[in-house]
Order: structure tokens, then C-alpha cells, then sequence
């Protein structure tokens, strides 16, 4: 991992994941850097990633 | 990443010292070489002190003295301050270099007993960006720059005691093994998104089921459901992780009783054999009572058996001559002889007719009683001489019984004394409470086996109505156009969560198959026997297995520089998977290998030091002339610790 605290592994995992929704796919790799972060608010933001990811997913 | 310093001021008996670990030629070995008391072991305590705050190779009586140098606080006068600090450097791999500090500030107390006043920690790090600008961090920015270099979590498989690589199959249940993959792999993210999420779907329904009875109704019953099934899974985890005791606590029982006797299964042979000795005694004894009866019934008519056979010889031979039974009564012929009358017809008899009486007469030598007698004694004559025959068969087969019994006692007492042998010398009461141990801890393996399965089966019935329940109250929830909005929110976090799910499956997987090739590749890499195994392999369930090469599972019986080698492969592969290619720290690493394997094990650490840095903590006794031979020349530094006379600092000398 060279020094970045990410497991590559579970982004690939997810990137090459073929029977779920991108929007899905999209949303959970933006939780994954949230949570990297050790967000101390998640529920909000949690709340806002769905909310934007759905505005997102009807605006297409 | 490398350790390329460490630097420990006022840190136990370490007072002023810089350990520079220089990397020289093409292994990155360093060897620390120290006696017993010289504080080698807290170099390893120092790094986990300056990284994470705490000291776990210390026993708790050590914990309790202070952090700060003896001779330091000797130095500081009454109420002044004295600091322990701890620095190490780290080169990236990209070439930068970071500073981990921990500094404790302590007031000073003399007196008898009185112990320095902990004023304070601080710790901070210092790191240089891409662009070569300086950053200090502190607190928890500080805890998250170590955990870019070894993760808390993860740091007993890269500083530790080599007394771990001994136990590691003893510790390495299958639910650890879990564990190890479940945080080197950094599942534990994934699942804490899976957390979060399922909260925000539960009060996105409760949002929902407060607009409408009937979907509180549904929602209700479906966190019950819910919480029902999270109860299971709770309990299934529970049970699973019993399972991985039991089945540890089995294969400790199993390793002390190797080479042991069985003491229990003795003592109840021993009993056995006992009593059928008891048993046999009786019947020997029975046998001889019967011997004796035997030789007393006969005794009296063998001493007959000449004039029995002589009377039988006798009888027979009259008979043969129609002697017996007589046709003439020789009572009759005297009776007529004697009153000179015929005793048919009344006539009185001639002379001549007296004298043929007379001459018949002389013929007869029994009378007619007297052959009677012989004739009806002749049967039980007979009889007696057909028991005597039969002495010899009834003596010959009391005889052999005796024998028989006389040589079953014999092997019994062999047998007893065989027992005997194999329970001397043992601790016989250690060895029945292992038995006792083995034997409860695989009553608690199958119990606990059958909760797991019928947990398992209550769990998939839940699960059934929770999706059930989740499509009535989708239903539900779709029917309420002012709910619109809310339905697709859950809707989407369900998707997430079911996504989740499956991609926390997938790596699991996906971890330990790759950690499994790759402990495989170094163990046969680092092996020195090749031909002798064939795989290693990580089962589903975590539980690993050494393949002989002749097809059997051997982890119990390999040797123990065999099976620290696989440990150290599988540390290795942890590492590899985990993408921390951070240094590994073993203190004294070879202690429990014989002296044999040494060489070997020497040979494998330069070989992981080609890659990786490798710092080895030895006591002399370890470093023995096979390890000296293998390392003093390729190693990057060496150092020695030693005490100083005042017992109260150690130093470290460049060798």
C-alpha cells in the first residue's frame, strides 16, 4: 500500500464488480473515502451522499 | 518502509541511546545481541511505546516500575522535571523520512517509595510532503500517520516475540486466522460502512412508519425479525469462536499427551487384568480342589485295579467255558444224593446212580449262589474298570486346564508390570486431568457444533421473512405517494447494504486465497528440505494445513523450526497481502530451534531481508557459532547490549 491507507484490493474489488449498479458502485467507493477519513458527523454525511447520489441517478 | 533510526533518551535502562540502522550490502539485517537483563527486549518496547503508547512485551510486575531511567531520576533534584522520550525515524518508500516522537513528562519525587508524578504524554510526528515541505501532526493526526506505517491493529504480526512463531498454531485458531485476514484486509472499514448504512435504513422506515400504522406495524415486526436474526448471528460468532477454543484446547491436550501413556485407558486395563487374575486365581485353585477329588475318588479303586481285572478275567473265562451260569444245581444234586431219592420221580437210586451224583459233583467248584454273586458282580466290575480308563482322561484334562490357568496368570503379570513400566516415570495425575480436559473440551466442540447448526437453520428461516417482510413493506411504503421520496432512499441503502455484503464476502476470498499462495511460495522458498511437503493450505473456514508429501496432514508433527518457518511465511504473506511493507522485529528468534536448524533458519532471514527490513534481537546463547557463521557476514549492523556496572543503564555497542 505504500504508505496510503486504502486497500487497493477492495476499490478493485468493487470496480470489477459486474451485477450491481454503478450509481451503487459510485456511492460505496465515495463512503469508502469518507470513512478513510474517520468522519466523526457520518450520518450526515451519509445523508448526503445518498441524497446526492440519488439527485444524481434521476437527473440522468 | 525502514526503521532508520531509533533514539532513546531517559527510556528505562536505556539513557542516552541512538540505534542507527544503517543498511550496508544487499540485506537489510540488523542483529541486536544481548544477555538476559540487559533490556534487549525493550527495544521492541520502546517502538511500541513510541508508536502506540503502550508496552505489551513487559510482564506486569516491569509495568509498575517507572518508564523514566533510575540513574535520570537520581540526577533530578526534589520537585524538578525529568522527560522520557522516544524517537524513531522512518524512511518511505518513496524516500521521504517521518519522525515518530513520545515524549512523558514526569515530576520528581525523593523519598522512600515515592515514585515520579506523571505529568504528561505528548506525541507528535513530523513527516515531509511530496513537495519536501515539513508537517507536524499531533493527537489523533499523529495516530493516523502510525497507522500509515503499521497499523495498530495489525502490529503483533510485524514487532514480536519469537516465542509467537513457537505458538502460532497453538494461537492461530481458524477464528484468528480470521481475524488477521479480517484486519489486514481492511474489511473492517467495509463493515463499518455495512454498520452505518443499516442504521440510516432503519430510521429512513421509522421515518416511514410514522406517517402510516400499518407500516409501523410491518416495519416493527421486521426489526424484530431483524434484531432476532442479528441475536443469531451474535450467538453463531459466539459459538464459532468457542469452537475455535475447544478446538485449540483439544489439540493442547492432544500435544501434551503426545508420547504420553494413556492413563486412564492403563489404569482400566490394569483393573481388568486384576480382576481377571482374581478370577483366573479361582479357578486355578477350583482346578486344583478338583485334581485332588479327582486323585482321592480313584485313588481308592486304582489300588483294586489288579484283583478287579483278575475277577473280571475270571468270571469271563467261565463264562467263555459255559461254566457260568451252571446248568446243573449242584445243591439239588446233593440234596438228592444224600436221601438216595430221586427228588422227580420218588425212585429210590442205585449205587451206580450215587456214584455218577458223586462224580457230577466233583465237576461243580461254585455252588449256585456263588455264581450268582459272580455273575451280577461282573457289571459293576466292569463299571469300576471303565472309571479307572476314565481317570486318565479326567486327570489329563484338570491337568491342562491347570496348565492353561498357570500360563494366563503368567501373561496377566506380565502385562501388569508392563503397565507398571509405562506408568512410572510420568505424572500420572497430569496426564488424567489432560485426558479429563481433552475429554470435556470435545464434549463442548460438539455441543457447541450443534448450536452453530441449529443457529444456522433458525437464521435461514429469519432471513426468509425479513425479505418478506422488506418486499410487504416496500409494498406498503410504494403505495403512499407522499412517501415517495423515502422509498427510494431505502430502496437505494438496501442496494448499497446487499452490495456491501457481497464485496466484504468477495475480499475475505479473495485475502485468503492470496494469502495462502503466498505463505505457500515462501515456506517452500525459506524450506530447506524440499522434498518433504507438498501444500499449504487455508481452508474456508480458516484452519490451516501443512500437506506431507506423501499426502497427510503433518502440523502436529513437524519439527519446531518446521513449523516457526511457516509461521514466519504466513507473518510474511500478511504482510505482503496487508501492502504494509513496514520492517519485522523479532526478539529472540531462535531460542526454541535446536541448534540443527539454526543454520537454516539464518539462512531464511537473509533471504527475507533481501526484501524486507529484518531486525533480530538475540540473547549469546542463542546467537550459537551456526547462527554467528550465518549472519556476521550479512548483516548491515550489529550491535551488542550491555549493562553498566550501576545495573542502572544499558549501552549499545557497534560490533
Amino acid at each position: 500500500m505504500s504508505g496510503a491507507q486504502l486497500n487497493e484490493e477492495i476499490m478493485k474489488t468493487i470496480r470489477d464488480s459486474s451485477d450491481t449498479d454503478k450509481a451503487v458502485k459510485d456511492f460505496v467507493i465515495a463512503l469508502i473515502y469518507e470513512e478513510i477519513k474517520d468522519p466523526s458527523k457520518w450520518t450526515e454525511i451519509y445523508k448526503k451522499k445518498i441524497d446526492s447520489f440519488i439527485n444524481a441517478m434521476e437527473d440522468k | 518502509m525502514r526503521i532508520d533510526s531509533l533514539t532513546m533518551n531517559n527510556y528505562r535502562q536505556f539513557k542516552n541511546v541512538d540505534i542507527n540502522f544503517n543498511l550496508a550490502g544487499e540485506n537489510d539485517l540488523h542483529v541486536v545481541i544481548g544477555k538476559n537483563g540487559t533490556c534487549k527486549t525493550n527495544i521492541l518496547n520502546a517502538i511500541n511505546w513510541c508508536l502506540y503508547g503502550d508496552e505489551p512485551h513487559f510482564s506486569k510486575e516491569s509495568q509498575r516500575l517507572p518508564i523514566l531511567n533510575v540513574e535520570a531520576i537520581n540526577n533530578t533534584n526534589d520537585g524538578h522535571y525529568c522527560s522520557v522520550n522516544v524517537m524513531v525515524y522512518i524512511k518511505t518508500n518513496q524516500g521521504k523520512y517521518m519522525s515518530f516522537e513520545r515524549k512523558a513528562k514526569y515530576k520528581i519525587q525523593k523519598g522512600d517509595g515515592k515514585q515520579p508524578i506523571h505529568q504528561g504524554t505528548e506525541f507528535q510526528v513530523e513527516a515531509t510532503d511530496d513537495d519536501n515541505n515539513t508537517k507536524l501532526f499531533s493527537d489523533e493526526k499523529a495516530d493516523k500517520q502510525v497507522e500509515r506505517f503499521v497499523p495498530k491493529k495489525i502490529r503483533e504480526f510485524f514487532f514480536f516475540d519469537g516465542e509467537r512463531l513457537d505458538h502460532y498454531f497453538k494461537e492461530a485458531t481458524a477464528q484468528n486466522m480470521r481475524h488477521a485476514i479480517f484486519n489486514i484486509s481492511q474489511i473492517d472499514l467495509i463493515e463499518r460502512i455495512e454498520k452505518r448504512m443499516v442504521i440510516l435504513s432503519k430510521e429512513l422506515r421509522s421515518e416511514a412508519g410514522k406517517q402510516n400504522p400499518a407500516i409501523e406495524k410491518t416495519r416493527e415486526s421486521l426489526e424484530n425479525y431483524e434484531n432476532n436474526a442479528e441475536e443469531l448471528v451474535k450467538r453463531i460468532e459466539e459459538s464459532t469462536k468457542q469452537i475455535g477454543i475447544a478446538k485449540e484446547k483439544v489439540k493442547e491436550c492432544e500435544d501434551n499427551l503426545k508420547g504420553m501413556p494413556d492413563v486412564e485407558k492403563l489404569e482400566s486395563e490394569r483393573k481388568k487384568y486384576l480382576n481377571d487374575r482374581d478370577q483366573k486365581k479361582d479357578n486355578l485353585k477350583e482346578k486344583f480342589k478338583q485334581k485332588n477329588s479327582i486323585l482321592f475318588d480313584y485313588g481308592k479303586i486304582i489300588n483294586f485295579w489288579r484283583p478287579i481285572n483278575q475277577v473280571i478275567e475270571i468270571i469271563e473265562d467261565k463264562i467263555s467255558k459255559k461254566e457260568l451260569p451252571p446248568n446243573i444245581d449242584a445243591d439239588l444234586l446233593n440234596k438228592i444224593y444224600n436221601s438216595r431219592i430221586c427228588t422227580v420221580c420218588g425212585t429210590k437210586l442205585s449205587e451206580d446212580a450215587l456214584q455218577n451224583i458223586a462224580d457230577l459233583l466233583k465237576t461243580f467248584k461254585l455252588s449256585k449262589l456263588i455264581s450268582i454273586e459272580l455273575l451280577t458282580s461282573l457289571s459293576p466290575l466292569k463299571a469300576l474298570k471303565d472309571k479307572i480308563e476314565g481317570f486318565k482322561i479326567d486327570i489329563e484334562k484338570v491337568k491342562r486346564d491347570i496348565i492353561q490357568y498357570e500360563k494366563d496368570l503368567a501373561e496377566i503379570d506380565k502385562k501388569l508390570s508392563n503397565i507398571d513400566k509405562m506408568l512410572s516415570g510420568y505424572d500420572e495425575n497430569k496426564i488424567k486431568q489432560n485426558h479429563i480436559d481433552r475429554k470435556k473440551w470435545e464434549l463442548i466442540l460438539e455441543i457447541e457444533q450443534q448450536k452453530v447448526g441449529s443457529f444456522k437453520l433458525q437464521l435461514l428461516a429469519f432471513k426468509k421473512k425479513i425479505e418478506e417482510l422488506k418486499k410487504e413493506l416496500e409494498r406498503e411504503i410504494g403505495r403512499e405517494e407522499r412517501l415517495k421520496e423515502l422509498r427510494k432512499k431505502i430502496e437505494f441503502c438496501q442496494k448499497a447494504v446487499i452490495f456491501v455484503e457481497k464485496i466484504k464476502d468477495q475480499i475475505m476470498d479473495q485475502t485468503r486465497k492470496k494469502i495462502e499462495l503466498r505463505t505457500k511460495e515462501i515456506f517452500f522458498e525459506l524450506l530447506w528440505k524440499k522434498g518433504t511437503f507438498k501444500d499449504v493450505e487455508i481452508s474456508d473456514s480458516y484452519d490451516l494445513t501443512l500437506i506431507h508429501a506423501l499426502g497427510y496432514p503433518c502440523l502436529g508433527s513437524v519439527s519446531a523450526a518446521e513449523r516457526e518457518l511457516l509461521a514466519l511465511s504466513f507473518t510474511l504473506a500478511l504482510h505482503e497481502v496487508s501492502g504494509f511493507n513496514s520492517p519485522i522485529l523479532i526478539d529472540t528468534p531462535v531460542a526454541r530451534i535446536d541448534e540443527e536448524h539454526r543454520e537454516n533458519f539464518g539462512n531464511a532471514f537473509i533471504r527475507v531481508s533481501k526484501n524486507k527490513q529484518t531486525i533480530l534481537l538475540f540473547n549469546p546463547a542463542e546467537y550459537s557459532q551456526e547462527i554467528s557463521n550465518i549472519l556476521d557476514d550479512n548483516c548491515s549492523c550489529r550491535f551488542a547490549s550491555k549493562l553498566m556496572t550501576n545495573e542502572f543503564e544499558t549501552t549499545l555497542e557497534v560490533l
